[in-house]
């Protein structure tokens, strides 16, 4: 597995080629060019109105650009169809809204539905154990056996951001986007999505897009960082390299700080507290206070 | 002209005496339905594939030959509740018919077959059981054949408006199943966008024109109900696409203001019409609903129609669970939305067209019968439209005996006695669920 989440050597699972798009709400997205290799850990990251869902979005081939490709295994999207991309790229969104009173199974099994159709008769037999097979590995590899019977509206949000995972793991990808899997979800939750993330990331080799509200997370999780602005890559590399204060202060025009991580090598960006006035240091990762 | 006959008229003039009112088995039939159980119980443990997952993890293959390699035994998560989840079965959402679902399904058709003998064998003129067996025995070929004024009754009258009935009620249940699905609104029926109104229109044009001609066993109320109906469905649906694409919001609001619309065209051409002043009391009471099958005329066409309907419904089985999950969510699982939703409209709006050609305006059937079916068996499709079609047609079987037996030889209108039943229904839907109501 790659350490620095930067290949050039590899030909690129997911590549965007100068995609850019408007929305009539005067929104305008790019013109922007990423390749996510394959085994990547990638976070988006910036401030809100940025475009990162958008651009998971797009990845997920759910909205067609304006101009430029999103390719998949040199395959524009485009020219896929839904049942294809589904057969391989599986989105986490962030809420789903469930009006029926489907019970957890029921929900994992959804993930299976790109793969249940046009069966030829005599694999009907052999398609159905293997649904079940994969719907019984997602849902026990993301606890979510756990609440096997249970009605999905009846959960809690960790738990159903559980399932939701469970369901896009059943449709077995090899690229899983995951949009804001740590918004409603208490700390313990975060790490535990998180971890299990990076973990199947590791075993089933996916390649892995996560858009990531909280910049430690995504600095302690994703191998590689791509920070967007008003619809623009700004910086886009391991986690060391894109937390720095001065992009940090830019970007996001709040007064942030990056200090060494007190566990492990890596960043940690922490709030400054107003009022306090500080000498900018120009190596990021050394802290530099006036007593 | 066809309009909605007095059959009970008709019953009652064969035979100079008055028919018995017997209700019977048909309110018994109505009221055995399989009391709740809790779902989480008819999740089965399957040991024999259990025992293969908790000793050896599977990692799903890359593609249906060619297994990717498995990892070492995955840690397990630091959360999971660990109570051998490894050996749990998953109930699968095909249409299997397992343990209890199964079990339900079969308790259905019964029902149904019940429901379709009490129809046959109760009525405005009370036909004894003994002579009703030998009516049809002789028909089929089994026994000798019966003559007499309550054979005709009964093979050419009663028999074919209770299949109809069974097929307008399984008809309207599937099309009102198809739409809640694809609209996920508690409140959406086979009319919702648009074809009462349409049908009804139609049927005011027919009766204006007054025609007598017959097409294929259709006279001129049904074929222009049927294409009324199924004319506003294809408006609706058009609308719906002002602004490039099409929500279901959309065709909710295009189906209500088009249904609006035609229904004050239709008001006021009761009002102003003059052909229409004498025959207003026959469009009203096809309006209300009712079996309007004249003879076997249109069975040979509605029945297989119906029927093939309802079967491509059942393969829209899984599509449907998937929009479920809104359309966004439904595209990110592999399903062509904007294709679903045409097959799904096209058919549930096909199924009206011909229910309602044949039948007037019978509302709620479309409605409660889905609602009280996915409370029982859940709402996973492939238990769910088998059911629901089966249940409607008992339901609707059932209803139209009452309308027919109840008053002898005045006919109720159909339409008033599944409002009746409906309604009640409805608002115990409403109070049973104090929390988020989840349908």
């Amino acid at each position: 597995m790659r350490s620095d989440g930067l290949s050039t050597s590899v030909a690129p699972l997911l590549a965007i080629h100068a995609v850019s798009l408007h929305y009539p709400t005067g929104f305008h997205l790019g013109p922007l060019t990423l390749a996510v290799a394959p085994g990547e850990r990638v976070a988006l990251i910036g401030p809100n109105g940025a475009g990162k869902t958008t651009l998971l979005r797009l990845m997920a081939g759910v909205v067609r650009p304006s101009a430029g490709t999103v390719e998949l295994d040199r395959r524009p999207l485009s020219a896929l169809s839904r049942e294809l991309i589904a057969q391989r790229i599986a989105v986490v969104p962030q809420t789903l809204q469930i009006p029926f009173a489907f019970t957890v199974a029921e929900v994992v099994a959804l993930g299976r539905t790109a793969r249940r159709w046009k069966r030829a008769g005599w694999q009907w037999r052999e398609g159905l154990w293997r649904d079940e097979q994969a719907i019984a590995w997602a849902m026990t590899r993301t606890g979510a056996s756990a609440f096997d019977g249970r009605v999905f509206n009846e959960l809690s949000a960790g738990e159903k951001q559980r399932v939701v995972l469970a369901m896009a793991l059943a449709q077995e990808p090899e690229l899983l986007l995951l949009d804001e899997p740590t918004a409603h979800l208490d700390i313990r939750a975060q790490l535990d999505v998180l971890s299990l993330v990076a973990e199947l990331q590791r075993e089933q080799r996916l390649t892995v897009v996560g858009v990531i509200h909280d910049l430690n997370l995504a600095a302690q999780f994703f191998n590689r960082l791509v920070l967007l602005s008003h619809g623009q890559v700004v910086a886009d590399g391991p986690p060391d390299a894109v937390l720095r204060d001065d992009v940090l202060d830019q970007v996001f025009a709040a007064s942030v700080r990056v200090v060494p991580h007190p566990d492990h090598a890596g960043p940690l960006v922490v709030h400054r507290r107003p009022g306090i006035a500080d000498v900018r240091s120009p190596i990021a990762s050394l802290p530099a206070r006036l007593p | 002209m066809t309009g909605r006959r007095d059959d009970g008229a008709i019953e009652g003039a064969a035979l100079s005496a008055r028919g018995t009112i017997a209700l019977g088995e048909g309110d018994g039939a109505k009221g055995a339905v399989p009391p709740r159980s809790p779902r989480a119980t008819s999740t089965e443990i399957r040991e024999s594939e259990g025992s293969s997952l908790s000793h050896r993890p599977v990692s799903p293959p890359s593609s249906p030959l060619s297994p990717r390699p498995v990892a070492p035994n995955p840690p397990p998560s630091p959360c999971r509740t660990h109570s051998g989840t490894a050996g749990h079965g998953v109930r699968s959402v095909a249409p299997s018919g397992r343990g209890g679902a199964g079990g339900r399904l079969v308790i259905l058709a019964t029902l149904v077959l019940v429901a379709l003998l009490a129809g046959v064998a109760f009525g405005a003129v009370g036909i004894p059981p003994e002579r009703t067996l030998a009516i049809i025995g002789g028909a089929v070929g089994l026994a000798e054949p019966v003559g007499g004024p309550d054979s005709t009754i009964l093979l050419y009258v009663r028999l074919p408006r209770v299949l109809a009935a069974a097929l307008i009620g399984a008809a309207l249940a599937t099309a009102g199943t198809l739409l809640q699905g694809l609209l996920r609104n508690p409140l959406a029926d086979p009319y919702a966008v648009g074809a009462s109104a349409g049908a009804g229109l139609g049927a005011t044009v027919a009766f204006m024109l007054g025609l007598s001609t017959v097409v294929l066993g259709f006279g001129p109320v049904p074929a222009l109900g049927f294409v009324g109906a199924l004319a506003t469905s294809a408006l609706v649906y058009r609308l719906a696409r002002v602004g490039g694409a099409i929500s279901t919001t959309g065709l909710l609001l295009a189906g209500f203001a088009t249904s609006a619309i035609l229904g004050a065209a239709v008001s006021l051409l009761m009002v102003l019409s003059d052909p229409l002043v004498s025959r207003l009391r026959q469009l009203v009471l096809w309006m209300m609903g009712g079996i309007a099958v004249t003879g076997w005329d249109q069975l040979p066409i509605v029945a297989p129609a119906i029927l093939v309907g309802i079967g491509l419904a059942l393969r829209l089985a899984g599509t449907l669970d998937a929009l479920a999950l809104g359309e966004e969510g439904a595209a990110y699982v592999g399903v062509d939305v904007p294709a679903a939703r045409r097959s799904v409209l096209l058919l549930a709006s096909l199924l009206t067209a011909m229910a309602v050609s044949i039948s007037g305006l019978i509302g709620f059937v479309g409605l409660v019968v889905p609602h009280a079916l996915r409370i029982i068996l859940g709402p996973a499709h492939a238990r769910l439209l088998p059911a629901v079609a089966l249940g409607g047609a008992s339901f609707l079987v059932v209803a139209d005996l009452l309308a027919r037996t109840v008053i002898a030889p005045t006919e109720l209108p159909v339409g008033a006695i599944t409002a009746l039943v409906g309604g009640p229904f409805f608002l115990y839907l409403l109070n049973r669920s104090r929390q988020a109501y989840a349908f």
